[in-house]
């Protein structure tokens, strides 16, 4: 049976609706100027939240993983996380939770030093980009945010595997086998839960699994 | 970005570029002299020296002895590792290889005060440099950036007015605001190359690719015909900010030099494991399509509007994809030329 053969999480594929992926995306553009597209956007059904810019006074909002995506601008962003603008902002974001899918939305030509604002993100949404294009761009990016292999890389990130290492192999069988049985299940959160330090990381830890093996049984057993 | 050969334009005395070691360039005071031009073309010696130096600690630059007699100092700046090379230092380091030298190239003899003086030039000249090479990028990308908002703003007001009223002026000013995107991205492109550096780490179909480029040259040029086999629909790992531009090239040079009405076919197909795209139209006989044309600045004709530089840029993107766009003219029976520009791309 197929079902028991499986041992890979890459092999657990997963075809979420148009619709669903809807229903559960929470989008965030953070942007110096309020972009026009967000009205486009929600009124395309997308649930979106605007902020100018990430200070600490607000980071609460990415501390506590409530997005699926953030559309990032670059420049006077950040600021408040170090001198490199929207590349701080990202390094901060992806951090905190390696699973959030990061747009760049911006069309200026990085020096060598803040090209890594590029390298780091998940896509690039063009600054002059159209609104059907922007759907499209952001359609694909929540599709990817809700996909089992970006959630358990942003899990292993988190709890310091390397991708493709022995432990990362070890955990996937853990977690496929895990799919069948409660109990395999609750051996798999408690042994990856003790990687994650304390703190922030064990929370977003615990909602990047509980995410996981929603969408695992929803692949395997359409639940 | 400055490079190594910003930095051996300006050394006075012989250099080598420590990160790929090949012989040292010529300074512009003393070439390199004919002993180390023998010895390093002889043997491993040299090479052995210069791998020794890469290994010293280059924040404290230390002058370090060749087994031949002369002298090389290593030292980095930001990114680059180089060595100046080929001379003999005075105060000497000692021994008879260095005074046979010193005997026998009396002009390659240099204090080491002012070795460390030209050190020291060459890193306030590069650091210079960099900074209004990065300098010349912001400006430019601040007036790109604005202008793209303002072309967002357009492309934006037509598509929200299109959907209301589907006119042939609106669709009109629709497509020319995404002609202008495309332009914009080549131009970025040649605002800062190290663009080009970015990891080829999305998914894309390539069809689709092609596809979407298309339609924004048609219905306006309804020539262009694009072609793939049933079912198959092949994958790509691409960077998504660059890659697209390649189709917006090869296109738009299909469209400028072949004569209006002759057709234009694009085809991608499977090619083993990698999938073949070809971008085929007819052209004038006096166009000249000659490897060079995928340098910067070259044009196929003085006749047609062009800057030359969009084969640069998209054979670039090419390079980033591991990749390469070659070209070749054919002479078909009824004597029309026919050019193909085409590429193979490796697919998951």
């Amino acid at each position: 049976m197929k079902f028991f053969s499986k041992r890979s999480i890459h092999d657990v594929k997963l075809n979420l609706s148009r619709e669903e992926i809807l229903r559960r995306s929470r989008i965030l553009v953070v942007d110096d100027e309020k972009p026009e597209i967000i009205n486009d956007l929600k009124k395309a059904r997308f649930s979106v939240d605007y902020e100018p810019d990430i200070t600490k006074d607000n980071m609460n909002i990415v501390d506590q993983s409530t997005y699926d995506l953030v559309l990032l601008d670059f420049g006077n962003v950040g600021k408040s996380f170090g001198a490199d603008e929207g590349l701080s902002l990202l390094r901060y974001i992806k951090r905190v939770n390696p699973a959030i899918v990061v747009l760049a939305y911006t069309s200026r030509a990085l020096s060598t030093t803040h090209a890594d604002f590029y390298r780091q993100t998940d896509g690039a949404l063009a600054k002059d980009a159209g609104i059907a294009e922007s759907l499209e761009k952001i359609e694909e990016g929540l599709k990817k945010a809700h996909s089992i292999d970006n959630v358990w890389l942003g899990l292993i990130t988190l709890a310091g595997i390397v991708p493709g290492s022995e432990e990362d192999e070890r955990f996937q069988n853990m977690l496929v086998k895990g799919f069948q049985s409660k109990r395999k299940l609750k051996t798999f959160k408690q042994n990856m839960l003790t990687l994650l330090e304390n703190g922030n990381a064990k929370t977003i830890g615990n909602i990047l699994i509980t995410k996981l093996i929603e969408l695992g049984l929803k692949a395997i057993l359409g639940i | 970005m400055a490079t190594f050969e910003d930095v051996a334009a300006l050394s006075t005395l012989p250099i080598i570029n420590l990160k790929e070691i090949s012989k040292p360039k010529d300074g512009l005071m003393l070439p390199l002299c004919l002993t180390c031009h023998k010895n390093f073309n002889k043997g491993s010696k040299c090479k052995e020296h210069y791998l020794a130096l890469v290994k010293l600690d280059l924040s404290q630059p230390k002058i370090l002895q060749c087994p031949f007699g002369f002298a090389s100092i290593a030292f980095s700046i930001d990114y680059l590792k180089c060595a100046i090379t080929g001379f003999v230092p005075y105060p000497r380091l000692g021994g008879d290889e260095e005074r046979n030298q010193n005997k026998r190239y009396p002009e390659a003899k240099t204090t080491q005060r002012n070795l460390y003086a030209l050190l020291n030039a060459l890193r306030q000249t590069f650091l210079k440099l960099d900074k209004l090479q990065g300098d010349i990028i912001k400006n430019e990308s601040m007036a790109l950036h604005e202008i793209r908002k303002l072309n967002r703003t357009i492309k934006q007001t037509a598509e929200r007015s299109y959907d209301a009223n589907h006119t042939e002026d609106l669709l009109q000013i629709l497509k020319t605001s995404e002609l202008m995107s495309k332009q914009f991205d080549v131009i970025e492109i040649l605002a800062n190359e190290s663009l080009v550096q970015l990891p080829t780490n999305t998914v894309s179909e390539i069809y689709k690719v092609f596809d979407k480029c298309v339609h924004i040259y048609q219905p306006a040029d309804a020539r262009i015909k694009l072609s793939g086999q049933p079912g198959y629909y092949p994958k790509v790992m691409v960077s998504d900010k660059t890659f697209p531009i390649i189709a917006t090239v090869l296109i738009e040079n299909a469209l400028k030099y072949s004569p209006s009405g002759s057709p234009i076919a694009i085809s991608v197909e499977k090619d083993g494991d990698a999938c073949a795209v070809k971008v085929s139209n007819i052209i004038a006989s006096n166009i000249k399509l000659e490897p060079t044309v995928f340098n910067r600045g070259v044009r196929a004709s003085a006749d047609i509007d062009g800057s030359g530089n969009g084969l640069y840029v998209a054979q670039l993107i090419a390079k980033q994809h591991n990749m390469l766009i070659s070209v070749q003219c054919s002479t078909e029976t009824n004597g029309s030329l026919t050019c193909v520009f085409s590429f193979r791309m490796k697919t998951i």
